[in-house]
C-alpha cells in the first residue's frame, strides 16, 4: 500500500487554494460560532443531574409490611 | 466515478501521479474492471468511519496520523455545519460551489483549531 508522501498544506494555503473569500470567512466564523454555542449548551444539559434523594430513616411507609402474627 | 478513474489512471501512466480508489464493497471493482494492476481499492463499507479509515490508510503516516476518534468528532461537527449552511442558503444539499467552498473552509478552520493541521 503506497503512502502519498507530501508535506501537508497549512490551513491558509488550503483556504487560498479553495478560493475562500472574506465574505465566506465571515459566514464560516458565524456558523462555527453557532455550532460551538450549541455544543456547549448540549454539554451543559447533559451534565446537569437530578439530585439523589436519600430515603428518610424515620419514614416507615416504605418498609415492607408484615402480616399479622398467628 | 469511472470517468475520473480513467483520467487518473491515464495521468499515472503518463507522468508521476498518485491516486487512490475507494470502493464501498469488496471485490465489486474487480468484477467489472480487472486491469488495475497495483491499484487495490480501499474498501469503506459505505459509512463515515469506513471512509475515514481509508483516508488514514491513504494519507496517514506512522508519526503524524490522528486517531480515528478525532476525525469522527470533526465529521460530526461538520455534519451540523453543513445542515446550517444548507438552511441558511435554502438549498437541499451541499453540492453547490459556494456552499461547498464554505464547508471546506469550515473543515479547514476546525481542523486547525484542533491541531490536526497548521
Amino acid at each position: 500500500m503506497t503512502k502519498h508522501i507530501a508535506p501537508p498544506a497549512t490551513a491558509e494555503q488550503i483556504m487560498q487554494a479553495l478560493g475562500v473569500t472574506q465574505e465566506d470567512r465571515e459566514i464560516i466564523d458565524r456558523v462555527l460560532k453557532e455550532v460551538d454555542e450549541e455544543e456547549e449548551a448540549e454539554a451543559t444539559r447533559s451534565s446537569v443531574q437530578t439530585p439523589i434523594r436519600r430515603p428518610d430513616p424515620e419514614d416507615d411507609t416504605r418498609r415492607p409490611k408484615t402480616g399479622p402474627k398467628s | 466515478m469511472p470517468f475520473e478513474l480513467g483520467m487518473a489512471y491515464a495521468l499515472g501512466q503518463l507522468r508521476s501521479h498518485s491516486f487512490f480508489i475507494l470502493e464501498e464493497k469488496p471485490l465489486r471493482l474487480q468484477a467489472s474492471l480487472s486491469d488495475l494492476n497495483g491499484h487495490d481499492p480501499h474498501i469503506h463499507g459505505g459509512d463515515p468511519p469506513g471512509i475515514l479509515r481509508c483516508v488514514l490508510d491513504c494519507f496517514g503516516t506512522p508519526l503524524a496520523a490522528p486517531p480515528l476518534s478525532a476525525l469522527e468528532s470533526l465529521n460530526r461537527r461538520l455534519t451540523i455545519t453543513a445542515k446550517k449552511l444548507q438552511r441558511d442558503h435554502r438549498t437541499d444539499g451541499p453540492f453547490h460551489p459556494f456552499l461547498f467552498r464554505q464547508l471546506a473552509g469550515a473543515a479547514t478552520q476546525s481542523a486547525r483549531a484542533r491541531g490536526l493541521i497548521r
